[in-house]
C-alpha cells in the first residue's frame, strides 16, 4: 500500500482527476468496498473451481492503456506491485491481449510459446503454468479491466471455469462501475466544498475590509451582522448590536422618515437609497448615506459615512441662503434643481411648485416668453448670460432682476449643471430710467440753450462733453476729447489765453470763467462762455465741472449794441465838446476880437500922417481893458468848473482797486484781457475821496485795455500793482502790453484833448492828474521795456490829523 | 445906441455895424473910419431896424449871434423886405453850418472873430464895390 494523502484542507493541492481516482479508491471506504467486492469475487472463483485455479482482476484506468489496480488475495503482494503501471500496449501479458483484442486470451502453456518470455519473469516465480484472461465490459462496452485466472499446470480450462469467469467478470464490471461513479461523485464533492470555502473566504475578507458600514438586518430591522467598519467608524462592536432594533441607534429626527424609507420593501421595491443620522457609541451622530436591498427575509445594506461632505454642504447651503441675492441650480434640460431661500421667501413659492419648470410662475407673464427663448436658447448653445425680467414679490409685487447663468461642465465637457443668481435692480432700473428722463430733459435744454457741458478730471487728464458740446465744436459726437483735439478748433489768438486758463486750473482749486473764441474749418468764428466749478470726485481728485454757452449770437447783437452805444457816445461826446469849445470860443474870442481889432485901429492911428497919438492911446487903453476882459472869462470858466467838493478819508487803496475791478473785470474780460493782480498786503491806508480816485483808476484801467484792443501778436495782459512808494506814500500802477505812446509824445500824453487812440478822448488823463494832484499826490506815465505803458500814482497815507478835517480840494468836473 | 461918425467925404458909403458886445461896437467902428468908412453901431438887430436909416446903409456888419433876433433872423427880415443890403458876418463861433446857411441867404462874407484888419477890407470892398 502507498502511504494515503494527507488530509489537511487548507494545503491540499486541487489533485488532477486520475490521482484522485486512486486516492479515492485507496483511502475511501467506497474504494475499500470496491477491493472488497473484487477480492470477493476472485475468492469465489478460486473457492468453485476444483481445478485448483488462482483468480485476479486488473482494472485500467480512465481512458484505458494502463493497468492501475490489481487485487489478486492469492497470489503474493510482488504480483500486483509488478503488474500496476503497465501499459495495454507493451502486451507483456495475456491480460494486454485480452484487452487489446477485446476478447479473452487463452494461454494453455506458457512455455509453449516464447512470446510471454517476459510475462514468464514473474509467472515462473509463482508457478504459474497456463493462463486465462478475459475483458471486463461496461455496459457502453467499454473495457474496464480483466478478469484473469492461472493454473500451476499446462492445461485447457474447464467449463465449469469458463462459466464462473463469465459470471464474475460482469459482477465485476458493476463493482468498477460503480466505484467509478462514486469516486467521480466524491471529486465533483470535493471540488464544490473547496470552491465555496474559497468563496466564503474572499467575501469575508471583503466584508472585513470594507470602509463602509455593512449590515444584514431581518425585516423588522433587528440586526443580524454588522462589519468591523460599525467599529472603526461608530464605535459599535457586534456583540453590541446583535438582537436589537436598527431604530435603536437613529437620530430621534431620522425615524419617522427611515421607517418610512425602509417601508417602501413592503410596497416591493427593490432597492433603498436613503439618508439618516446613526449614533456613535461615544453618543455623537453621523450622517450615512444608505444603500439597501431586501432579499428572502433580510436587508442587506451598506452605509456611506458623509458627515464631512454633509457638513460642507450644510456650510455652502447657509452660504447659499443667506447671500444677499436669489440663487438657484437648473439641470442641463432646463427644469430647477434647487432655489436658495431667499428666492422662495422673495416668491413665496414653495419647492413643490418651482420644482422642475414650476418655477416660471414667478415671472411677469409680460416677461415669460423673451425669457424662455433666450434660456432655451442659452441652454443649445451652453454659453453663459444674462437677462433681464420681472418676478413676482410673495405681496404681488413686480420687480427687475438682472438673471445670471452660468453652465458647470463635468471632466469631459458635458454640461451638468447651470448655476444662477438673480439680482434685484428695480431700484437701479427705476433710478436708470430717471436718469434717462433726467439726461433727455438735459440734453434737450443743453440743444436749446446752445450751452454744453463738460467735465474735466485733472488727475487723469480725462474730459467728458455732452452731446451739445460736440455740436457746438463741430466734432463727431464720441471722438475722445483730449486738450490737443480742443486746440485745433481754440482761435489762434485765443491759445494762449487757453494755455493761461490750463495752467490755473491746474494750479488752484478754484471756480473760474472765462471767454474764448473758437475758428471753425469754414473760417467762422464762435465766441464761447465758459464757467467752471471745482470739485473733488468720488476718489478726492480734483475735477471741473463746466458749461460752455455758445454765444456767438449774443455776441453779436451785443457787439451791434455796443458799436451803436460807443458810436452814440463819441457823438455825444463831440457835441458837449463842442458846446464847451463854442462857449469857450464865445467867450474868448469877444475880447480876443476886440483887442484884435483895437490894435489894428491903433497901429493905423500911429501910421498916419500925422499920427493920431490921441486916437492910438485911447485904443491901446482899450485893448488892455480886452485883454483884462479875456483873462476875466478864463478865471469864470474855472470857477465854473471848480463847484464840486470831494470828501477826504481814509481808505486802503487795496480794496478799493478790487472794487472796481470787479465792477469792470467782466467788460475787460470780454475783451480777451487777462486781468492780473498784484496788492501789497499791509499796505497803510492813504488819505483820499473814495469815488473820486476810483474813476482814476478805472481811467487808468479802460485806458489801458483800450491800449491793447488791436494786440493780437500777444497776450493782452494788464497788471495792476500796489506798493509803498516810500515812507508816507502808496503807489497804485497799471501796466498794459497795448501800443504804448512816442517818446515825443509823454509832456502831451496829460493834456487836454490829446489822445493815442482814433477814437479816444484825452480829457481822462488830465482829469485824472487833476483829481490826483488834489490829493497832494503824482500821476506820470513810463514806457515799458517790452510793449506798451504803465501809468502810476502816488498819493500820501492818512496820517492820524488830516483825517480828521474834511479837507476840500477843487477838482475839473467828472470825465 | 448910435454912435454915428460923419466923414468928410459924402460920397463915402455908410457901414452899419450890428453887435451886442461892447467892445466890438467900440472898436469896429474906429477902425472902419480908419479905413476910410461911415459908421453907425447898434447893439441889436431890433434896434437897427428901428433907426432909419435903412435906407443910406451900404453895407451891413452883422454879429451872428446875438440875444432876441439873431443876425441870421436880420438877413432872412431884410431879404423879405427885398432891402438888399450886402453883409459881412462875423461870429465868434466856428459854426460850418451857420456859415452855409448865411452864404445861401445871400451874404457877402463870413468872418470868424478875431480877424484881422486886412481880412476885413477884403470883404468890404467885396461888398461896397464888387
Amino acid at each position: 500500500m502507498k502511504a494515503p494523502y494527507p488530509e489537511s484542507e487548507t494545503v491540499r493541492a486541487r489533485p488532477a482527476r486520475e490521482k484522485s481516482t486512486q486516492v479515492f479508491l485507496q483511502t475511501s471506504s467506497g474504494a475499500g468496498q470496491l477491493t472488497n467486492i473484487l477480492e470477493f469475487l476472485c475468492r469465489a472463483m478460486e473457492d468453485e473451481s476444483a481445478d485448483g485455479v488462482v483468480a485476479c482482476i486488473h482494472t485500467l484506468n480512465e481512458d484505458g492503456t494502463m493497468f492501475r489496480d490489481t487485487v489478486a488475495p492469492s497470489l503474493d503482494n510482488s504480483y500486483r506491485e509488478s503488474t500496476n503501471g503497465v501499459l495495454v500496449s507493451s502486451m507483456t501479458g495475456p491480460c494486454c491481449h485480452a484487452v487489446a483484442t477485446r476478447r479473452t486470451a487463452v494461454v494453455p502453456d506458457l512455455a509453449a510459446d516464447p512470446k510471454w518470455a517476459k510475462f514468464r519473469e514473474f509467472a515462473d516465480p509463482l508457478g504459474i503454468r497456463s493462463a486465462w484472461s478475459t475483458p471486463i465490459f461496461s455496459n457502453e462496452g467499454k473495457v474496464l479491466g480483466t478478469f484473469a485466472h492461472y493454473y500451476f499446470e499446462a492445461r485447457d480450462p474447464s467449463p465449469r471455469d469458463e462459466r464462473m469467469v463469465q459470471l464474475l467478470s460482469r459482477a465485476a464490471a458493476v463493482a468498477i462501475e460503480r466505484g467509478r461513479a462514486e469516486a467521480a461523485l466524491r471529486e465533483l464533492n470535493e471540488t464544490l466544498e473547496q470552491r465555496v470555502q474559497d468563496e466564503t473566504r474572499e467575501r469575508l475578507q471583503i466584508w472585513n475590509v470594507s470602509q463602509d458600514l455593512l449590515l444584514i438586518t431581518d425585516l423588522d430591522g433587528k440586526y443580524l451582522s454588522v462589519n468591523p467598519a460599525w467599529t472603526a467608524i461608530l464605535g459599535w462592536s457586534e456583540e453590541d448590536l446583535l438582537g436589537e432594533s436598527y431604530q435603536w441607534l437613529l437620530h430621534p429626527d431620522d425615524r419617522e422618515r427611515t421607517r418610512t424609507e425602509l417601508g417602501r420593501i413592503a410596497n416591493g421595491q427593490k432597492t433603498l437609497r436613503y439618508e439618516n443620522r446613526i449614533r456613535t457609541k461615544d453618543g455623537t451622530y453621523h450622517w450615512i448615506s444608505w444603500n439597501a436591498a431586501p432579499d428572502r427575509g433580510r436587508i442587506y445594506s451598506m452605509g456611506r459615512d458623509i458627515t464631512e461632505h454633509k457638513q460642507a454642504e450644510d456650510k455652502l447651503r447657509h452660504v447659499i441662503d443667506t447671500i444677499p441675492t436669489l440663487a438657484w441650480c437648473n439641470l442641463p434640460d432646463g427644469t430647477n434643481e434647487f432655489l436658495n431661500k431667499n428666492w422662495h421667501e422673495y416668491t413665496g413659492l414653495s419647492p413643490e411648485v418651482s420644482h422642475g419648470w414650476g418655477w416660471q410662475a414667478a415671472f411677469h407673464p409680460e416677461d415669460l416668453p423673451p425669457l424662455m427663448e433666450k434660456w432655451k436658447g442659452m441652454l443649445i448653445s451652453g454659453e453663459p448670460g444674462e437677462l433681464e425680467a420681472r418676478l413676482r414679490r410673495d405681496d404681488g409685487v413686480y420687480r427687475w432682476f438682472l438673471i445670471r447663468a452660468e453652465p458647470f461642465r463635468d471632466d469631459s465637457g458635458q454640461i451638468v449643471r447651470w448655476y444662477g443668481t438673480s439680482t434685484d435692480i428695480d431700484d437701479r432700473k427705476c433710478a436708470e430710467e430717471q436718469l434717462q428722463r433726467s439726461e433727455a430733459f438735459l440734453a434737450e435744454g443743453q440743444r436749446l440753450s446752445l450751452t454744453g457741458s463738460f467735465s474735466w478730471k485733472m488727475a487723469t487728464g480725462e474730459i467728458t462733453w455732452s452731446e451739445q458740446l460736440y455740436r457746438v465744436y463741430e466734432f463727431e459726437v464720441g471722438v475722445r476729447v483730449t486738450l490737443e483735439l480742443i486746440r485745433t478748433r481754440v482761435h489762434p489768438e485765443d491759445l494762449t489765453l487757453l494755455e493761461k486758463m490750463i495752467e490755473q486750473a491746474h494750479s488752484a482749486i478754484n471756480d473760474f470763467e472765462w471767454h474764448y473764441r473758437l475758428l471753425m474749418p469754414d473760417n467762422s468764428i464762435k465766441y464761447l462762455h465758459a464757467v467752471a466749478h471745482a470739485r473733488r470726485d468720488q476718489d478726492g481728485q480734483l475735477e471741473y465741472i463746466a458749461t460752455v454757452q455758445d454765444v456767438t449770437q449774443r455776441r453779436s447783437s451785443e457787439e451791434a449794441l455796443a458799436k451803436a452805444r460807443l458810436e452814440l457816445a463819441r457823438v455825444s461826446r463831440v457835441m458837449s465838446m463842442a458846446t464847451l469849445t463854442a462857449s469857450i470860443a464865445h467867450e474868448v474870442n469877444q475880447p480876443l476880437s476886440g483887442i484884435v481889432t483895437n490894435a489894428s485901429t491903433c497901429l493905423r492911428m500911429l501910421s498916419s500922417d500925422p499920427p493920431n497919438v490921441e486916437g492910438a492911446r485911447e485904443t491901446a487903453r482899450r485893448t488892455i481893458r480886452d485883454g483884462n476882459r479875456a483873462s476875466d472869462v478864463i478865471t469864470r470858466l474855472r470857477t465854473l468848473f471848480n463847484k464840486k467838493d470831494a470828501v477826504f478819508e481814509a481808505l486802503d487803496l487795496n480794496e478799493a482797486a478790487r472794487e472796481v475791478i470787479a465792477l469792470c473785470l467782466s467788460e475787460i474780460q470780454r475783451n480777451r484781457v487777462v486781468l492780473r493782480t498784484e496788492l501789497a498786503a499791509n499796505l497803510p491806508s492813504v488819505s483820499g475821496d473814495r469815488v473820486q480816485l476810483q474813476q482814476v483808476i478805472l481811467n487808468l484801467l479802460r485806458n489801458g485795455a483800450e491800449a491793447m484792443y488791436r494786440v493780437d501778436d500777444r497776450p493782452r495782459e494788464l497788471l495792476v500793482s500796489t506798493r509803498l512808494f516810500s515812507s508816507d506814500s502808496v503807489c497804485l500802477s497799471v501796466k498794459d502790453a497795448g501800443v504804448g505812446f512816442e517818446r515825443e509824445a509823454l509832456d502831451k500824453l496829460f493834456e487836454s484833448f490829446y489822445t493815442t487812440k482814433a477814437d479816444g478822448m484825452g480829457i481822462g488823463l488830465s482829469i485824472s492828474r487833476s483829481i490826483i494832484e488834489g490829493h497832494h499826490g503824482r500821476l506820470w506815465a513810463a514806457q515799458n521795456n517790452g510793449p506798451g505803458a504803465m501809468f502810476c500814482f502816488s498819493i500820501p497815507c492818512a496820517s492820524e490829523g488830516s483825517m480828521s478835517n474834511n479837507n476840500k480840494a477843487p477838482v475839473l468836473g467828472a470825465a | 445906441m448910435q454912435s454915428g461918425h460923419e466923414s468928410n467925404d459924402l460920397k463915402r458909403a455908410l457901414v452899419a455895424v450890428v453887435d451886442d458886445d461892447e467892445s466890438v461896437r467900440e472898436s469896429l467902428p474906429d477902425l472902419l473910419n480908419e479905413l476910410g468908412f461911415r459908421t453907425s453901431a447898434f447893439a441889436s438887430a431890433e434896434e437897427f431896424l428901428a433907426s432909419g436909416s435903412l435906407e443910406q446903409t451900404q453895407c451891413l456888419i452883422l454879429d451872428f449871434a446875438m440875444p432876441g433876433m439873431t443876425g441870421l433872423d436880420l438877413q432872412r427880415q431884410l431879404n423879405d423886405r427885398d432891402r438888399k443890403i450886402p453883409i459881412i458876418f462875423i461870429t465868434a463861433q466856428k459854426d460850418q453850418e451857420v456859415r452855409d446857411q448865411a452864404f445861401e441867404q445871400g451874404a457877402v462874407s463870413f468872418l470868424f472873430k478875431p480877424f484881422s484888419d486886412t481880412a476885413l477890407l477884403e470883404a468890404l470892398n467885396k461888398a461896397v464895390r464888387g
